[in-house]
């Protein structure tokens, strides 16, 4: 009995070793195993040779024959293949292929030897990588090599790789385990932005009347020595709305130029009212003035050199039929003295942090009018800024605040207004702090209002933690002895606050002298807690932040270093303002470029904004330099009140590796709160950015899946961001405006 | 004093109104039973011998039982009776595998399976016996009165009397001493008995002969000749299609559209429903997609194992949810496409893109009036490329609510999908996995009613499979998508085709449909007849034909269909082909685009859509024109 089952194993061992050569002879004759390649994926062979271990283990394993050949695809997209157990790649070059099977989830051979006339589907990928490749021939239907390289002008690749590239994942990696892959494109150069007015639509009547109460409007214009054709201008744009339902108010505050006076006296027409001061009471008297005067559901603000588009008000109005806002604003441009436009602010959503630092709602302003009244309309004493101040006392009130991403003012930028330059009238910087610290006092928060050095004129908020916060840095780490001295080091060394608590956790080091600096700091006070399981950067952190004791957990790469010495304080003070999520910190490279200033969700998915971009003046609107809202920030450097951590769930350990900090701040906004980026917070990260160009394809694939489940559980975010604007180009993070 | 009237022309009103108001007055209203109080549904009554040939594998049974029909009248002859009986018929067939008193019982369960009360007939019945008339049905025919009885009672039609010539050898045809029967047995003089029935011999000249009041029965519409015996052929699953295809006409009230999408939608809709659930099951798909606006009537009468969801979508709203940046140059013949005619608006108007204002059109030399030529093509396509910055916004939210909706759709990484469609080239699954594959890694794979010869050809790497194969015959599939507009009327749906779709902030979508431009204010009433047609006939057929010897297959079932598209009559090519601007892509306020339509003001008639609707209504203008043999013959 013995006997016969050691001659069965024999026979079967015969049975597949001459199995192995036919494959491996098969592969061979095939030209479709590239050794070089494969063995620059580094696979284990052992003592076998390469195209033996590919055979063997090529179906388990993520390395690829050759550059176009996925053989977990390949077993995925066939499972009746997966099911025979045979070599995936065998399967195409013996049968695959002339079934027309594909290779990867772009090129048919089907298409590609009907295409250039192939005698048979066999064959066809093995032309294309020896001869089409080469030649830069379109390898499927849907893919332009040339197109594909124009589009994408930071690859540094040739025409014959184009295609490789695409089918590898087409993008630059995910820098080491810093959990948000950036999509890095470099600033473009921007057609011109020229603005350009819809069409009006034919059945315009008919969507009005759709509207159902459709909102009236009071269009309030305070006039002081205007020009009469800029005076004009305005007018003639309200008088051109295709909306009807407004009435225009205007208040002459005592205006001096006899034109501006006789300007006034000309307009004729009944929805226009035209009132006079008796004396020169600044804009915000003037303003008031017209206010009182506004009968209508809506006030709109209409500075008495600016013009609005014609579909301000139809905008605004639908606007209020789909959201019954309180509170609206639009994008706006720039446009000179002869009505040429430019400078187009595409804005975010509302983002109650970003209005702390700058008045970005500015123009088209539209409110309530009870709303207006509500809070006493504007306040004197806060002029060049006395628009900010009401803004933020009536977002304070506000039920709904609405934003209309389209164009809808257009701001006359003439030398003696505040759009030509924020420095025309240092008298409002002050009104600006002025109002800032009334916010803060209203709201009961306690901060500090700090000028922006590089932004004259702008001031932050620095909010204040709470006396007695006790503060947990959740940092994981494996093999990395050396950095993580680097990183507690900086936080000993540099940090204002010194109640830290942290807490390191241990992935499973076996590098001795890692060991040992971790035992050296578990002696030194650092909460050491060791967790070998395989790698999940979601349940690591989770362990770590069980584990801690502060009330605001700060999660850290172990490759970080501090530079900001209060910037416990100042992510702390943030984390602790009820409506605020996650903070993030700014983020460089050890040469100074970005890594993170806050993550935008790309069309293409999350990335950088201005990553890798140098240091210098602040780019669109502040955004890389003041308090922003938005949609994520990096686990990289991410603090965030227990509270709220544990009321979301913490990170999703079905999110092992990439977007787990993407997939927790989702859910923050999901759940009403707001994710900001201190961008007064420094940090060097010191991760190696040549990992950009390991582009693996199992850690593609990887990505791949783990961004599909990432928009399966948030399809509201999938190719949209409410932070950044549709306006904008949607691939690239360095906020290019689109042409019109 | 006697009287005939004739109902083909009066109107219908309600039910059965104008056969009981012609009846007022009769102190007994006596109803024919077949072809009258009842239909078959069979286009011959013969056709119940097949069946049970084939029940019981007898061939050219409908032959023998023929000759032992004439034995028997002989017999009856010799006999001096009056009518043959089912026993006499059966008595005289000749010895078979098969007893004859099994083939005779199987006649007799057939008969009863096929026998329908007429709607409008029995409203008839119902009214007369409401007000107080003794209502009888009189039939001269070979079944006893047992089978009536049992007919009755099985569709719950009370009566007064049931007279048959059979149980008491007479007859309504040779002397008419059936009616006297009648009148004896009511104890009514024949002037106040009113006869219903649809032989103008027996019926009605027998009937006004013995003194009673007569009606000639007509069906409220006419049955299309397409469903007569001669043109069915004696095939039992063609018959069977056409027996309940034609059973529409004899519903009062029905629409047009509902007749069309009962007698030629309904069958190829259930052709296709058992093609694909074969289909489905042996490909194990996950999920089935019926896509919008195709598969709106399939995916109502879906029923599988293997689930399925109606999805909304269009292959425009697929194009642009692909559409990005780095491939819009490509797709810039998609826009220009089907616009010969068209204002500029309307080129945007139809992807749901705001068109841009006269800052961009005016150096272009256009204005939203201008219409698409190929002279204009060139600055066109200038606009449309200026303009792409807001188109592709639109294609961006196209891309989110195609997500949002596949997700609602059930779809998931690694799911074997299907997708149903009408055909004919795939450039919808194109569309679909070119946008959908970039969401989700499916096994895909298209179910078409018709592929055009050159699809696979054109796609290779699509998995596409087509009803209409070669066993149609090798021109069948092109000579199909010749018509395909004249098809695809009865695979449509009462909404908007969808272009787009807007994510709501809660997450659920929107779809954006286009109305089309000067549409047909009717097409959404046809959609839904056509619809409401189709689904009747799937849900009687199913019930009907599972009682068959055998089922119709996918040639019987799409037969009336594949007639009608591509041999119309010219009644039908009127019909049809008068519906104008059917396709919203390129549609226009210029114009009116007829699916099939000649003689009408040249300059509004672009239609050449369908030609074998064309070629009828020529047929029929040349049979007309004077000087012409027909039309100077007949006036």
């Amino acid at each position: 009995m013995m006997r016969n089952r050691v001659l069965m194993v024999s026979r079967s061992f015969g049975k597949a070793a001459r199995r192995l050569r036919r494959h491996v002879k098969s592969l061979r004759n095939s030209s479709l195993f590239d050794e070089a390649f494969y063995r620059g994926q580094g696979p284990r062979t052992g003592w076998r040779s390469a195209l033996t271990h590919f055979v063997l283990a090529g179906n388990d394993e993520p390395f690829w024959p050759n550059p176009l050949f996925d053989p977990q695809w390949y077993l995925t997209r066939y499972p009746d293949v997966r099911a025979t157990g045979r070599n995936a790649l065998v399967h195409y070059v013996e049968h695959g292929e002339a079934e027309g099977r594909q290779p990867n989830a772009l090129f048919s051979p089907a298409w590609y030897a009907e295409r250039y006339g192939l005698p048979s589907r066999a064959g066809a990928l093995a032309h294309y990588l020896r001869i089409g490749r080469q030649a830069g021939v379109k390898p499927a239907a849907s893919f332009n090599p040339q197109a594909y390289l124009d589009s994408r002008p930071d690859l540094a690749i040739t025409l014959a790789d184009a295609f490789l590239h695409r089918v590898r994942g087409g993008g630059p990696f995910v820098p080491k385990r810093d959990a948000s892959p950036p999509v890095s494109l470099p600033a473009a150069e921007p057609e011109t932005y020229r603005y350009i007015a819809p069409l009006p639509p034919t059945d315009l009547r008919e969507r009005i009347a759709g509207l159902g109460e459709a909102p009236t409007f009071s269009v309030v214009t305070p006039v002081y020595n205007v020009p009469p054709r800029f005076l004009e201008a305005a007018v003639a744009s309200v008088a051109a709305q295709w909306y009807p339902h407004w009435e225009l108010v205007l208040v002459d505050d005592a205006s001096t130029d006899p034109a501006t006076r006789a300007c006034l006296d000309r307009i004729d027409d009944p929805r226009i009212t035209v009132s006079r001061q008796d004396r020169n009471g600044g804009i915000a008297a003037a303003t008031n003035a017209a206010l009182d005067r506004a009968r209508n559901d809506y006030v709109v603000f209409l500075d008495n050199d600016d013009v609005l588009t014609p579909d301000c008000l139809y905008e605004l109005a639908r606007a209020i039929a789909e959201t019954g806002a309180d509170y609206l604003y639009s994008d706006e441009d720039k446009i000179d003295a002869e009505g040429v436009s430019s400078s187009p602010f595409f804005k975010p959503s509302w983002s109650p942090d970003t209005m702390m630092s700058i008045m970005y709602t500015c123009h088209v302003s539209c409110a309530r009018r009870s709303l207006v009244a509500a809070v006493g309309g504007l306040r004197s004493g806060y002029d060049g800024a006395q628009d900010y101040d009401l803004v933020l006392r009536m977002t304070e009130r506000a039920n709904r605040i609405a934003h209309v991403p389209k164009v809808l003012y257009h701001w006359r930028m003439l030398p003696s207004s505040l759009a030509a330059s924020g420095s025309a009238k240092p008298y409002a910087h002050e009104a600006v702090r002025r109002l800032k610290e009334d916010a803060l006092q209203r709201r009961g928060l306690r901060g500090t209002v700090e000028p922006v050095k590089d932004m004259p004129g702008q001031f932050r908020v620095n909010y204040h933690p709470r006396p007695g916060t006790a503060v947990s840095l959740v940092i994981p780490t494996r093999n990395n002895g050396q950095l993580v001295q680097t990183l507690v080091a900086s936080v000993r060394e540099r940090s204002t606050c010194r109640d830290i608590e942290i807490v390191l956790i241990d992935n499973g080091s076996t590098e001795p002298e890692t060991l040992a600096t971790l035992s050296r700091l578990s002696g030194e006070g650092v909460r050491v807690m060791t967790d070998s399981r395989p790698f999940n950067y979601s349940a690591l952190n989770n362990s770590g932040a069980a584990a801690a004791r502060g009330d605001i957990l700060v999660f850290l790469n172990d490759d970080m270093e501090v530079v900001t010495p209060d910037w416990i304080e100042r992510l702390a003070g943030y984390a602790q303002v009820p409506h605020v999520g996650a903070v993030g910190a700014r983020l460089s490279y050890p040469d100074g470029r970005v890594q993170h200033c806050g993550l935008v969700n790309l069309a293409h998915g999350p990335g950088h904004a201005f990553y890798r971009a140098e240091r210098g003046p602040p780019r669109y609107y502040g955004r890389d330099t003041l308090e922003y809202d938005w949609i994520a920030v990096t686990g990289a450097c991410l603090a965030i009140e227990r509270t709220k951590f544990e009321a979301i769930g913490g990170f999703d350990p079905a999110l092992p590796i990439a977007y787990n900090d993407v997939d927790l701040c989702f859910r923050l906004v999901e759940a009403g709160l707001y994710n900001v980026v201190c961008q007064t917070v420094d940090l060097v990260h010191h991760e190696s950015v040549s990992r950009g160009s390991d582009v693996s394809p199992a850690r593609l694939a990887r990505l791949r899946s783990e961004s599909r489940r990432l928009y399966a559980r948030h399809p509201r975010f999938f190719g949209h961001d409410p932070f950044f604007s549709p306006n904008l180009h949607p691939n690239n993070v360095h906020f290019v405006p689109n042409p019109n | 004093m006697t009287q005939t009237l004739d109902l083909s022309d009066a109107p219908v009103d309600q039910p059965g109104a104008r056969i009981a108001g012609a009846c007022a007055g009769a102190k007994v209203v006596s109803f024919d039973v077949f072809d009258t109080l009842f239909y078959r549904l069979l286009p011959e009554p013969e056709t119940v011998f097949d069946l049970v040939g084939e029940r019981f594998g007898i061939f050219g049974f409908r032959d023998l039982r023929a000759v032992a029909q004439t034995a028997a009248f002989a017999e009856m002859h010799r006999k001096g009776e009056r009518e043959v009986t089912l026993d006499g018929i059966y008595a005289c067939l000749p010895a078979l595998a098969t007893p004859a008193d099994v083939l005779k019982r199987a006649e007799w369960d057939f008969e009863l399976l096929v026998l329908r009360p007429n709607p409008e007939v029995r409203a008839a019945l119902e009214t007369c016996r409401a007000r107080g008339q003794t209502c009888v049905a009189t039939s001269d025919m070979y079944l006893p009165l047992s089978f009536f009885e049992e007919l009755f009672a099985r569709h719950g039609i009370a009566l007064d009397g049931v007279f048959v010539s059979a149980d008491v050898q007479m007859t309504k045809r040779d002397d008419g001493a059936l009616f006297r029967h009648v009148a004896e047995v009511t104890g009514a003089a024949p002037g106040e008995i009113c006869h219903v029935g649809d032989n103008a011999f027996s019926d009605v000249q027998r009937g006004n002969e013995q003194g009673l009041r007569t009606l000639l029965y007509s069906p409220p519409v006419p049955v299309p000749t397409a469903f007569d015996p001669a043109a069915v052929g004696r095939g039992i699953q063609a018959a069977a299609v056409a027996g309940l295809a034609r059973s529409q006409a004899f519903e009062p009230g029905r629409s047009l559209w509902w007749r069309h999408g009962f007698s030629y939608g309904g069958p190829a809709t259930l052709a296709f429903l058992h093609w694909l659930r074969e289909k489905a099951e042996r490909d194990r798909l996950d999920r089935l997609l019926f896509l919008s606006r195709d598969g709106y009537t399939l995916h109502a009468l879906w029923k599988s194992s293997v689930p399925a969801a109606y999805f909304h979508c269009s292959r425009i709203s697929l194009t642009l949810a692909m559409i990005d940046e780095e491939n819009f140059t490509d797709h810039l013949p998609l826009f220009l496409s089907g616009s010969d005619g068209l204002r500029l608006r309307e080129v945007f108007d139809r992807i749901g893109v705001e068109p841009p204002g006269p800052d961009l059109l005016e150096p272009l030399g256009l204005d939203p009036a201008t219409i698409f030529s190929p002279e204009t093509r060139g600055a066109f396509a200038k606009a449309v490329v200026a303009w792409r910055w807001q188109i592709l916004k639109v294609c961006r939210e196209c891309r989110r609510g195609l997500h949002a909706t596949c997700l609602a759709a059930g779809l998931r990484e690694g799911d074997r999908v299907g997708i149903v469609d009408v055909g004919w080239g795939g450039s919808t699954q194109e569309g679909f996995a070119g946008s959908v594959a970039k969401m989700f890694d499916l096994d895909l794979r298209g179910y078409y009613l018709c592929l055009r010869e050159q699809a696979r050809c054109e796609r290779p790497h699509l998995v596409m499979d087509s009803l209409i194969d070669e066993s149609f015959g090798n021109t069948m599939s092109e000579r199909v998508f010749a018509e395909r507009v004249a098809v695809e009327l009865f695979f449509s749906a009462p909404h908007d085709s969808v272009i787009g779709y807007r994510l709501r902030p809660d997450g659920s979508v929107d779809c954006i449909g286009d109305p089309g431009r000067g549409a047909d204010p009717r097409a959404r009433e046809i959609a839904t007849e056509i619809d409401c047609g189709a689904r009747d006939f799937v849900t009687r057929a199913e019930a009907f034909f599972r009682h068959l010897p055998v089922e119709p297959g996918a040639h019987a079932l799409l037969g009336p269909l594949l007639r009608l598209v591509t041999a119309p009559e010219p009644e039908e090519a009127e019909a049809l082909g008068g519906l104008w601007n059917f396709d919203a892509w390129g549609s226009s306020v210029e114009f009116r685009s007829y699916i099939a339509r000649i003689g009408a003001g040249d300059d509004l008639v672009r239609g050449d859509g369908w030609p074998a609707g064309l070629a009828a209504l020529r047929r029929e203008a040349s049979a007309v024109t004077p000087g012409n043999g027909r039309s100077s013959a007949t006036g």
